[in-house]
């Protein structure tokens, strides 16, 4: 599902080059869960944006479905994550202005699906994760393990077949974080999406399929 | 301090450009209204050399000066009439150069390789009286100049000064639209008001003559003379010219007119200019307070370093205050051309004084916009402000 | 799509109240005085009643008549030439002016050297105003009296309210028949209605009222009293004078035609005898378009062309000068208000959102807030325009709201809010995702 290869990925600035990713090699099988772990600062978000089109490499090739995607500019670039990626993020990015149904509408709209199917798919999501009888309010009335669960409706609205996940149970006590990853797991093993998570918290990722070790950007495990 | 502080302006150049441009701007258009009020404001205080209060002027058909001989009999009787009026002081006829006549005669001769210019009044020789003059030295024209070897003239102080500085001018003779003889210099005559600059005028005595030129009459009544008396002076002007075409405009009306042509504009300037001061002081108001909202991280480790609660509302005021330094002194560099430069010709001081009022308003705008938003960000306590980032 | 963009904008306004109410304020009082200002122009330049053709019509108001003297001038040039001194002696014939007068004209020089025209539709003789009073009851009224020809009627379109203009025959017949506006109606006979066939008097003479026309707005055709030139005392003029009291105007079947006749115009001025008792040999005659015409009344030139592109150009630098001043304050704040939904954006983008998407969103939220605010400056802008007609503080200019006027104020603050919306959607959308997604929000 997602191929890398000798993937590095350097800063610079003026004065300084920092190495964030040296010469990764990783394979992810579909419908394989995968967890990322490593100390702070040791590349495994670096690597997730990679991944998830947000960041590019300075060396290195990804393949993702099948398809290299080092060439593609910034439309297909937005069009692929619309349609294959989903990501749900450790401080849950909700957009404060709209209520949970718009939130969760988000990547539908980009794909511009008409307004009835939007509605029913992203009532669908939120049934999933349990909270369509919250979809009108707004994320500032939820709590912290309600809003990554309407983060997770939205990531899967779509029906994308990679989930992208940094640390989503960071933000969490661990009672919410494990309903989290409950979800996670449950929508790998029935709907087979393949899904990537970075954590810092051993007890998660292992109940993940698989585990990658980073430190100081190279792969230790 | 002030290299820390400007580093950080540096730093964040591109949203700080921005908002130097809109202080740069603002500054402009300030020093630009300030300049243009304080040149005609500084104006006010000099006489206009004549007075307005129940003075008529008064416009006679200009059918009947065909005839220019019976034409001299007619403005004889007229004045004759309107003199023997209980109301009536004094009356005058002059044709260019009378009180807000609109029409201005410029002329310039060149003798001896000197060039004299001045502005012409051709008016009679009860025409100081009538308007109020103040004759400074000499006299006024009166019936034997008619007959005199030398045209007379009088001069207003300023043809004076400007042409022959420091000279004892009177009953000199000159040469300017023939030879003539200076008899009587008069005070400033500003003809346009208030707001008109103080030039060189001079005056001609009236003769009825065949010209584009129509003559017209001030009249000087006694204090409180009520509208409706018009009705009495339109008889008289009746019977004496066989015409019932004329107009009669109160002097004091014809000075706020004019006056309010400046008047309008100026305060009109000067509202959107406040306007404009007070978006801009919204505007920057916003944007500190992001600002400062956004720095909370920062703030806290600067409190956490020690810094005290006045330091960081300091460093905040002082930041802006530097930005706004930095616009103003641009600023300052494009306003010191028209002084430089002379691209409008102005009393030096008048853009000084522009320069230096634009500069305290910015000043001042800036700080009262910065004070709320660095004393919410001083009470920043240094945990919360560590744990935002 | 854009119900979700409407909504969202709404909210976001609604949460942030300050930003909001700043902006506002600053985006209202902004288009209200440019709405006062488009009010004035559209009252003063547009094609209205009675100046419905003024796009293709020229003025000549003015003819300026010179004494032109030859005048030699001698140049001496010396130069060192192989260390000997040279000397070298030029001598320019030029003209030297000994006098100008510039005046409008007389009306018999007019119908002499300037009715036949080429490539003209149509054009009129009329008169600047001549002023006379009336008594009515103890008070006075003024009379401004314009007198002009027949044709006057068919270039310059006024709305008769009642009667109608003169025609020919009464023109020939010399009639002492008038036109007036109803304002002097009001001020005459107490009504503006069912004053036809009543009389004036003024200049000792009773005058019969065949048309009421309302009063117009424009300096160069304002009177209250029209009467037939022919009418007038001495009519047409003396026989060698060539400065009077009138204008001519002609109308072109285009706006194109127009550079022709102004050629024309500054032609015949070359054919012009010298009048007789006088030392003028040299006259010009400039024809104006109406802008022009307008542009004269501030400054005087003898290239209106040049004086009005000077008078246009600067009051455009002056409008754009207060324009862009509330639109960079407006940038300013909206970059903050973008740079602080930062989040908003990366996610986004994350989700699939084109920067074209993002600077879409944005630049319709603004548009959103310059509506709200561009309806406010438009009841604000009412005001003003109220205050302005009650206190007459453009003279005698009455500023109406029309059609077109609503249409120039829509189409403004879409302009505003384009504007001032694009520079920061376009700033903020490039905004790195990584980066965007590091502003922790919840």
């Amino acid at each position: 599902m997602i191929s890398i290869q000798n993937l590095s990925k350097v800063y610079r600035t003026k004065t300084i080059e920092t190495t964030a990713l040296n010469n990764i090699n990783l394979d992810v099988k579909k419908g394989e869960f995968l967890s990322i772990m490593g100390p702070s600062g040791c590349g495994k978000s670096t690597l997730l944006n990679i991944m998830g089109l947000l960041d590019e490499p300075s060396k290195g090739s990804v393949e993702i479905d099948g398809q290299s995607i080092s060439n593609y500019n910034s439309k297909s670039t937005a069009r692929f994550r619309n349609q294959k990626l989903g990501f749900i993020f450790q401080s849950f990015h909700l957009i404060p202005d709209l209520n949970i149904l718009d939130n969760v509408e988000l990547p539908l709209l980009y794909a511009k699906v008409g307004r009835k199917e939007r509605r029913q798919r992203s009532e669908q999501a939120l049934e999933s994760v349990g909270l369509k009888n919250r979809m009108r309010h707004f994320p500032s009335q939820l709590s912290g393990g309600q809003k990554q669960r309407v983060a997770i409706a939205r990531a899967i609205v779509g029906k994308p077949a990679i989930i992208l996940a940094d640390e989503p149970t960071g933000n969490l006590d661990s009672a919410m974080g494990n309903e989290v990853m409950e979800i996670l797991l449950r929508l790998n093993k029935v709907m087979d999406t393949t899904i990537v998570m970075v954590t810092h918290d051993a007890s998660m990722a292992g109940k993940t399929n698989r585990l990658v070790r980073l430190y100081d950007g190279t792969q230790i495990q | 301090m002030i290299a820390h502080l400007l580093k950080l302006i540096w730093k964040k150049r591109g949203s700080n450009s921005l908002l130097t441009l809109e202080i740069l701007l603002s500054f402009l258009v300030l020093f630009g209204v300030s300049s243009f009020v304080l040149y005609n404001t500084s104006m006010l205080d000099a006489p206009v050399g004549f007075e307005t209060n129940d003075k008529w002027m008064i416009y006679l058909d200009d059918q009947i000066k065909k005839d220019t001989v019976k034409f001299t009999g007619i403005l004889k009787n007229l004045k004759r009439d309107l003199n023997s009026l209980d109301r009536v002081n004094s009356s005058a006829v002059g044709e260019i150069g009378l009180p807000f006549m609109g029409a201005t005669w410029n002329c310039s001769e060149e003798t001896d390789g000197i060039t004299r210019s001045a502005r012409v009044a051709i008016v009679d020789e009860d025409f100081a009286e009538a308007a109020g003059l103040n004759i400074l030295e000499g006299r006024w024209f009166n019936q034997a100049d008619h007959a005199a070897t030398y045209t007379p003239m009088v001069a207003n102080q300023y043809f004076i000064q400007k042409h022959f500085p420091g000279q004892n001018m009177l009953d000199s003779l000159i040469e300017f639209q023939g030879e003539r003889k200076i008899v009587g210099i008069v005070d400033d005559y500003r003809y346009g008001g208030k707001f008109e600059q103080a030039q060189s005028t001079v005056f001609f005595p009236f003769k009825v003559q065949d010209g584009p030129f129509m003559p017209c009459l001030l009249v000087d009544l006694t204090p409180d003379t009520p509208v409706t008396y018009e009705e009495t002076i339109g008889e008289v002007i009746a019977s004496a010219t066989g015409s019932q075409n004329y107009g009669m405009v109160p002097l004091e009306q014809r000075r706020k007119q004019a006056e309010r042509r400046t008047w309008v504009p100026m305060v009109l300037l000067l509202s959107i200019c406040a306007f404009l001061c007070i978006n801009v002081a919204l505007g920057l108001f916003g944007v500190l307070w992001y600002n400062i909202n956004k720095r909370k991280g920062e703030i806290g480790l600067r409190r956490a370093l020690g810094a005290h609660k006045l330091d960081i509302s300091k460093q905040f005021i002082l930041e802006i205050l530097l930005l706004g330094a930095i616009a103003i002194f641009i600023g300052i560099f494009f306003a010191m051309q028209f002084p430089l430069l002379k691209i409008i010709d102005l009393d030096t001081m008048i853009w000084l004084k522009a320069i230096l009022f634009s500069t305290f308003v910015i000043l001042g705008i800036i700080s009262l916009c910065a004070i709320y938003p660095s004393s919410q960000a001083a009470k920043i306590h240094p945990a919360i402000a560590l744990h935002e980032d | 799509m854009f119900k979700n963009y409407l909504k969202l904008a709404l909210r976001v306004l609604r949460r942030r109240k300050v930003f909001t109410a700043i902006s506002l304020f600053g985006i209202s009082f902004t288009l209200a005085i440019l709405m006062l200002v488009v009010s004035v122009l559209e009252s003063e330049l547009g094609s209205n009643s009675p100046l419905s053709d003024r796009d293709k019509m020229i003025f000549l108001d003015r003819i300026v008549q010179k004494n032109m003297q030859p005048d030699t001038t001698m140049l001496l040039d010396s130069s060192l030439v192989a260390g000997v001194m040279k000397y070298d002696t030029t001598y320019t014939i030029g003209e030297l002016n000994r006098g100008t007068s510039i005046s409008s004209f007389n009306l018999r020089f007019l119908q002499n050297h300037l009715s036949d025209i080429d490539g003209v539709e149509g054009y009129s003789f009329y008169s600047s105003l001549e002023q006379m009073n009336s008594f009515v009851e103890d008070s006075k009224i003024e009379m401004q009296i314009r007198h002009t020809d027949v044709q006057f009627w068919e270039l310059f379109d006024f709305e008769f309210l009642e009667g109608s203009p003169y025609n020919s025959e009464q023109y020939e017949a010399e009639e002492e028949v008038v036109v007036i506006n109803d304002e002097l109606a009001q001020q005459y006979f107490g009504r503006t209605r069912n004053v036809i066939g009543q009389e004036i008097e003024y200049g000792g003479k009773p005058h019969k009222i065949i048309g009421v026309v309302p009063k117009t707005q424009q300096v160069t055709l304002h009177a209250n009293v029209y009467s037939p030139s022919s009418t007038m005392n001495g009519y047409p003029g003396d026989r060698d004078r060539y400065s009077g009291a009138f204008t001519a105007v002609y109308l072109a079947n285009s706006k194109k035609k127009r550079a022709q006749i102004q050629e024309q115009l500054t032609h015949t001025a070359t054919l012009i005898p010298s009048p007789a008792n006088s030392n003028f040999n040299k006259f010009m005659l400039i024809g104006k378009t109406s802008n022009e015409l307008y542009a004269d009344q501030f400054m005087y030139s003898e290239e209106p062309a040049n004086a009005a592109r000077k008078i246009f150009g600067a009051f455009a630098a002056l409008l754009l000068l207060f324009t862009l001043l509330p639109t960079l304050n407006l940038v300013n704040l909206n970059v903050s208000r973008m740079l602080d939904r930062s989040s908003e954006i990366g996610v986004r983008k994350a989700f699939g959102a084109l920067r074209s998407d993002i600077i879409g969103q944005f630049v319709f939220e603004n548009i959103v807030l310059t509506i709200i605010g561009g309806v406010i400056g438009f009841l604000f802008a009412l005001l003003l325009m109220h205050l302005v007609n009650q206190a007459q503080i453009l003279g005698g200019l009455i500023l109406k709201v029309n059609l077109k006027f609503f249409l120039y104020c829509i189409a403004l603050v879409l302009f505003f809010g384009v504007l001032s919306g694009l520079l920061p959607a376009y700033r903020i959308s490039k905004l790195h995702i990584v980066n965007a997604l590091k502003q922790s929000q919840s």
